[in-house]
């Protein structure tokens, strides 16, 4: 089973935040590759395990470096808001030990923060997560 | 980025009574206007989107009578 384990100075602190890159998903890898483009560089983030987040949040601007387009809309709440539309985006998430999955996450801003993404429920309805507070260290498994 | 796909948002809710009747729980995929079809998994849908129209912008929703947006409890968001 593919796995990741991440170890911080102070889990309580900080949260469960993990180093990963965001890619173009492998239909619009396979895309520009046919048509001799260049395939853009995956752009890595940290990101924070949430689980009071439904999907997965990636930071504003990002798609449009990977030369991404939007493939949906969806309607989200947070604390302060309600019903504001973000656009949707399908990429493909690459954690540590090279553990790769596609999802359609929602780029919102995420500036003052000190990550740059979220992942959420949509991603752990496919794993395990196993969080070890007293050894400041998590684990997921997909 | 919403703006890109006024069109299709159009066109899926002008559509929308009719696609509760034949494609309730499907994932539809609309381009540039027209609905192209409905599909079993939004994974699907995209992945037709893009082998039939390459990489460009298009819609990809499922057909529920109400539509649960999604909840993020913590403010990390700014919005």
């Amino acid at each position: 089973m593919p796995s990741f384990t991440v170890a911080v100075p102070n889990l309580a602190a900080i949260g469960p935040i993990v180093e990963i890159r965001i890619a173009v998903p492998a239909a619009v890898e396979a895309i520009l590759v046919s048509s001799g483009q260049p395939v853009p560089s995956p752009v890595a983030m940290a990101a924070m395990i949430d689980t009071g987040a439904s999907g997965t949040v990636i930071q504003a601007g990002v798609a449009a470096r990977l030369g991404l387009h939007p493939v949906g809309v969806v309607a989200i709440n947070t604390p302060s808001s309600t019903g504001v539309l973000c656009a949707q985006y399908a990429v493909r998430l690459i954690f540590p030990n090279n553990v790769v999955g596609e999802a359609v996450v929602i780029e919102a801003p995420l500036e003052g923060q000190h990550v740059q993404g979220l992942v959420g429920r949509d991603v752990l309805s496919q794993a395990v997560l196993v969080y070890i507070g007293y050894t400041n260290q998590f684990t997921m498994s997909f | 980025m919403v703006e890109t796909l006024k069109d299709e948002l159009h066109t899926f809710d002008a559509r929308r009574d009719e696609l509760l009747g034949s494609s309730l729980g499907k994932w539809v995929l609309i381009h540039g206007g027209e609905l192209v079809g409905a599909f079993e998994s939004q994974a699907d849908a995209i992945n037709v989107g893009y082998q039939q129209f390459g990489n460009v912008p298009f819609l990809v929703k499922q057909v529920v009578p109400v539509e649960v947006p999604q909840n993020y409890v913590s403010n990390h968001l700014g919005i």
